[in-house]
């Protein structure tokens, strides 16, 4: 007999009970790969840092004239354990050609080294996470190279090296931790060491040192080493530094996360509602049992084991899904990261899958424990104890003169049962919140204000990729730099472009910030052409005297400096005094950096780059069109917009979001649409009885139709409004936070239409369909139906 | 003029590939401003009948004419404005919208009808006449659940008239009711007739059925006898349930 009340409620309650089984499978699907993923990324750096054996501090020296020195300093140092030496040689973009035609290939703004496998630090990996090998006459490449360029596996590299043409064959995609993400503003090609030596040994490439080595105590031996003054020191990596690098591929990763455990509170809320629903639903056949005298535990039973069976096939199925999905959502993160091992996690995947059974069939021996409460004629009654008088929650339709009674209809009867809509309610709400998340994101990548973290002026009509000529050594000298751009001043000016350059030479400038001598090095922005009061700043103002100087707000606060501070700047061999003139945050150096007033002379200083070059004029065009435009009369200079510069700082995290982002809005779409579908099937199930006598007495099916569509159009409408605070709440707590970890607190950018007008419009739109499609069965409804109302 | 007229009226369902005929060439003609009741054996195609009049349902062969309108043959939708604008119906369970209030329930019809919004104010003035008429007006903003059964089912009167229909189809009106609250409805039902509306009610009740004008017998899908007790009068009320009750006696009722 029970087989047969179950086959008998599986079968009437066929298109409930497949998306209640779809329900299952996909909370499986989203909680295990999601749990597995946290795992995975949370241990993502740590173990990408382990495997190419990352050393305590990192030094770079610009120069191999202080190699000796700066050895024989470690040497002398008792808590420096272990240390190695490795080489790169610097190599300029449009010295490395690919393809047939021969094309130079694009490096946005990063800086390109030819490196060589073997080393004992930051070991570049190959795909598998494992120790890169390569045979002589192979080069292997990190993603964000080869994608920007088109370049793929097998593919042919030439590099043209003091008159030497070199031919490589593109043999693997590397992961290199240090210089495989673009936010380290280095890239660098992996030679076999012989291949290396060849190309390099003579040549006259700036060559750069790398200096990785272990500490006991790596405060105290970074402080020695800043005291010790070396002048050639570019740059120092410590350990801490590579989570940040990560940031951006993290962002992606959290984003996932988050929508996974959004899709993860959807899914139970939904699954709860369902069970009640259609428990409710059968209360009256549960009345009817017990007064024919079957015990509560028989009854029980028939609705436990019916969930049990639905719960452990979705769950089965979402287990073996799980994995894919899994490996699909973590395929972005892990293209630039070593993940560790997926297999690793399959426990996570078996445990979670095995926790929506428990949860399942736990929720439903609860609610079915209320059975035992019930009497039989309180079944009967629908969970009524007989007592009919209660206070009416809804409107008045009388009342509401201006609203058709289809809108009336389905706004009342939300009011009326608050409850039932309220997961309606909260998963819409989510869903509008999670599709505003990486259009934010994506907003807030392609603003001004962005442009402005990045030390640009968003209002110059254009920028340069480089000062120099195509073929041109680089300028390292601030006279050389400022007579660049007067030449280019000049020769714009021949071809009627009447614009004025300026630039931000960088220097790696050491600071002595407190009394104790403390020492600290942080890259140092010297406008030339410019006072520099495009620059925001958070409080005080630009340094223009000859005495100031500003810092960012990482760098104060780690210090402890305050504005009127003074510090003592050392520049080659002199020290000068400054005082503190304002404070800004921007993601120069990952927010740890300097700004120098234009008016100190700084003409015997060696710089070690320069920030990218400003063009300003009178233009109508926008920056992209002036660019192209510009390519084409000079195309000896490389012209860039706001954005390429940003995006090349970002890496390839924003081109991620964007492919993400229709894809994800097609994943919430068609969940809401399933949830929509599930919701109003389960209504119309419940509220047969009187949609068939609001036919009886005349109401078409199109009425009707519109009236259970307006219900989901009002909740849709009070979600909406609901989402926008709380997506504001989301981009000031969540996204905010995200951003800031990369050096600077930005306000997180909003494009109003699209982000609560659009793209809520396309989920509208999705939700309607749905709805429209599972008031179909209004249709078959009879008047022999008005028996069942309630 | 003839408010119904149904020819060779069949019902045909077919459940488990069996097939039974719940009408069966039915003839029934019901003039306008008559009451008709309908009475027959439990499963002798009583309520069949009043739904597939009604256009509720759909006759299997046969025709139907309303007020010379041919009802086989027209649209869902044409059938539905014919119910929601020109027929009104009472039920035995007091099937109305929980969420809504009594007055609410009442007037959706006529709203829904209405494709102006100032055609309202007309409909709330013809519902507050007829909620007095039915002696319901102190109910108006309750909830369903908070009004006896009598004043429920005479809601639903007032709900059936509130597009001035020209017929109302009655189902056991007094079905669930006690001695007391019938009395009350079909008081309203019989009070609606004076008045010109025609009515075609089904009932088991031969109380009910003798305030009736006429009373047509079905048995077997098929309208068996017919008896005509004339217009309703208070005084008459005995005699005619007498007459009916031996009329029914003698069809081994």
């Amino acid at each position: 007999m029970w087989f047969e009340i179950l086959k008998k409620d599986l079968v009437k309650q066929k298109g409930v009970n497949i998306i209640l089984f779809l329900f299952i499978t996909l909370s499986t699907v989203f909680l295990a790969s999601s749990v597995s993923n946290i795992r995975l990324v949370a241990n993502g750096v740590g173990n990408y840092m382990e495997r190419a054996n990352v050393s305590d501090v990192m030094v770079v020296l610009g120069s191999e004239e202080e190699k000796e020195q700066f050895e024989d300093w470690l040497k002398s140092r008792g808590e420096v354990t272990e240390y190695a030496y490795e080489q790169l040689c610097e190599v300029k973009a449009d010295h490395v050609t690919a393809g047939r035609d021969n094309e130079s290939i694009k490096a946005e703004g990063v800086t390109l080294y030819l490196g060589y496998t073997g080393g004992q630090y930051a070991k570049p990996l190959d795909y598998e996470g494992k120790e890169l090998m390569l045979k002589e006459g192979e080069v292997a490449l990190p993603p964000g190279l080869l994608e920007k360029n088109g370049l793929q596996i097998g593919d042919k590299l030439q590099f043209h090296i003091d008159n030497e043409i070199y031919s490589y064959t593109i043999a693997a995609q590397s992961k290199d931790i240090m210089y495989g993400n673009e936010m380290s503003g280095m890239s660098r090609f992996v030679f076999d060491k012989s291949d290396y030596d060849k190309m390099t040994t003579g040549s006259e490439n700036i060559k750069i040192g790398i200096y990785g080595f272990n500490t006991t105590n790596r405060e105290m031996t970074l402080d020695a080493m800043n005291r010790q003054g070396f002048e050639y020191i570019m740059s120092t990596f410590d350990r801490d530094i590579y989570p940040l690098l990560y940031v951006f591929d993290m962002i992606v990763a959290a984003l996932l996360i988050v929508i996974g455990i959004c899709l993860i509170l959807i899914s139970l809320m939904i699954l709860r509602f369902s069970l009640i629903f259609t428990m409710e639903e059968n209360y009256r056949e549960i009345g009817v049992m017990k007064a024919i005298g079957m015990r509560n535990f028989s009854i029980r039973k028939i609705y436990v084991i019916k969930y049990l069976a639905l719960v452990a096939a979705g769950a089965l199925i979402g287990f073996f899904a799980s994995i894919p999905a899994g490996n699909m959502m973590m395929e972005s993160v892990s293209k630039n990261m070593v993940l560790g091992d997926t297999t690793d996690t399959l426990g996570i995947n078996l445990i979670c899958s095995a926790a929506i059974v428990v949860f399942v069939t736990g929720m439903c021996i609860l609610f079915t424990g209320k059975l035992k409460k019930v009497s039989a004629i309180e079944a009967i009654r629908n969970g009524g104890n007989g007592e009919r008088y209660h206070k009416r929650k809804g409107l008045k339709l009388y009342n509401k003169k201006w609203m058709g009674t289809v809108s009336f209809l389905g706004l009342n009867d939300i009011l009326c049962n608050k409850k039932r809509y309220l997961v309606l309610f909260l998963t819409f709400c989510i869903s509008f919140v999670l599709i505003t998340v990486p259009l934010n994101t994506l907003t807030t990548m392609e603003s001004d204000e962005m442009a402005a973290k990045f030390n640009l002026d968003p209002k110059a009509a254009v920028y340069m990729e480089t000062i120099e000529a195509k073929g041109d050594s680089p300028y390292h000298n601030t006279k050389d730099l400022e007579r660049a751009l007067r030449r280019v001043e000049r020769e714009m000016a021949e071809k009627g472009y009447e614009a004025k350059l300026s630039v931000g030479a960088l220097f790696f400038m050491e600071f002595i910030v407190n009394d104790d001598g403390k020492t600290v090095k942080y890259l140092t922005n010297y406008p030339i052409g410019t006072d520099g009061s495009y620059c925001e700043y958070e409080e005080g103002e630009a340094p223009k005297l000859e005495n100031e100087v500003a810092f960012s707000k990482k760098v104060m606060e780690a210090n402890h400096l305050h504005i009127g501070d003074t510090v003592l700047a050392r520049l080659g061999g002199k020290e000068q005094l400054l005082m503190i003139s304002g404070y800004y945050s921007d993601y120069m150096q990952l927010g740890e950096s300097a700004r120098l007033n234009p008016a100190i002379d700084m003409s015997d200083e060696i710089a070690n780059g320069y920030w990218k070059p400003i063009v300003e004029m009178e233009t109508d065009l926008t920056q992209q069109e002036l660019s192209k435009q510009l390519e084409k009369e000079f195309p000896q200079y490389d012209w860039v917009t706001a954005q390429e510069v940003v995006d090349a700082n970002v890496g390839s995290v924003k081109d991620t979001m964007r492919a993400m982002q229709l894809p994800m809005t097609m994943m919430l779409c068609i969940l809401i649409m399933l949830i929509s579908l599930l919701m109003m099937k389960l209504f119309i199930v419940r509220e047969k009885g009187q949609l068939a006598m609001l036919k009886s007495i005349g109401w078409r099916n199109s009425s009707i139709r519109s009236w259970l569509v307006m219900r989901m159009v009002w909740v849709v409408i009070l979600s909406m409004i609901f989402a926008v605070p709380l997506s504001m709440l989301c981009n000031r707590f969540v996204l905010r936070t995200i951003f800031a970890i990369m050096g600077a607190e930005l306000q997180i950018q909003v494009e109003p239409l699209k982000a609560y007008l659009l793209y809520p419009a396309v989920l509208l739109v999705g939700i309607i369909m749905a709805t429209v499609f599972a008031t179909g069965s209004v249709k078959k409804i009879t008047t022999s139906d008005m028996k069942i109302a309630e | 003029m003839k408010a119904l007229k149904a020819t060779d009226l069949c019902k045909t369902y077919i459940v488990n590939r069996r097939q039974n005929n719940v009408l069966r060439n039915v003839n029934l003609e019901i003039e306008e401003g008559e009451m008709v009741g309908i009475m027959g054996p439990s499963g002798s195609g009583k309520t069949t009948l009043l739904y597939t009049v009604s256009g509720m349902d759909t006759a299997t062969a046969g025709n139907i004419q309303f007020f010379g309108e041919e009802l086989t043959g027209l649209s869902p939708n044409q059938i539905s404005d014919i119910r929601l604008t020109r027929m009104g119906f009472v039920f035995q369970q007091m099937y109305m919208l929980k969420n809504l209030s009594v007055y609410d329930n009442i007037v959706l019809p006529a709203y829904q009808s209405v494709t102006k919004k100032s055609g309202r104010k007309a409909v709330n003035e013809r519902a507050k006449v007829l909620m007095a008429k039915l002696g319901i007006s102190e109910v108006a903003d309750n909830d369903i659940s908070e009004v006896s059964g009598g004043q429920l089912q005479r809601a639903c009167i007032a709900r059936s008239m509130m597009n001035n229909p020209k017929i109302i189809f009655a189902d056991e009106p007094t079905g669930a009711l006690n001695k007391q609250s019938s009395k009350e409805v079909m008081k309203e039902l019989n009070k609606l007739n004076e008045e010109g509306t025609t009515i075609m009610m089904v009932t088991h009740d031969v109380k009910v059925a003798s305030r009736c004008e006429r009373v047509c017998y079905i048995e077997d899908g098929n309208i068996r006898e017919e008896i005509h007790l004339g217009k309703y009068t208070a005084d008459r009320a005995r005699e005619r349930e007498k007459e009916l009750n031996n009329w029914l006696m003698k069809l081994g009722w």
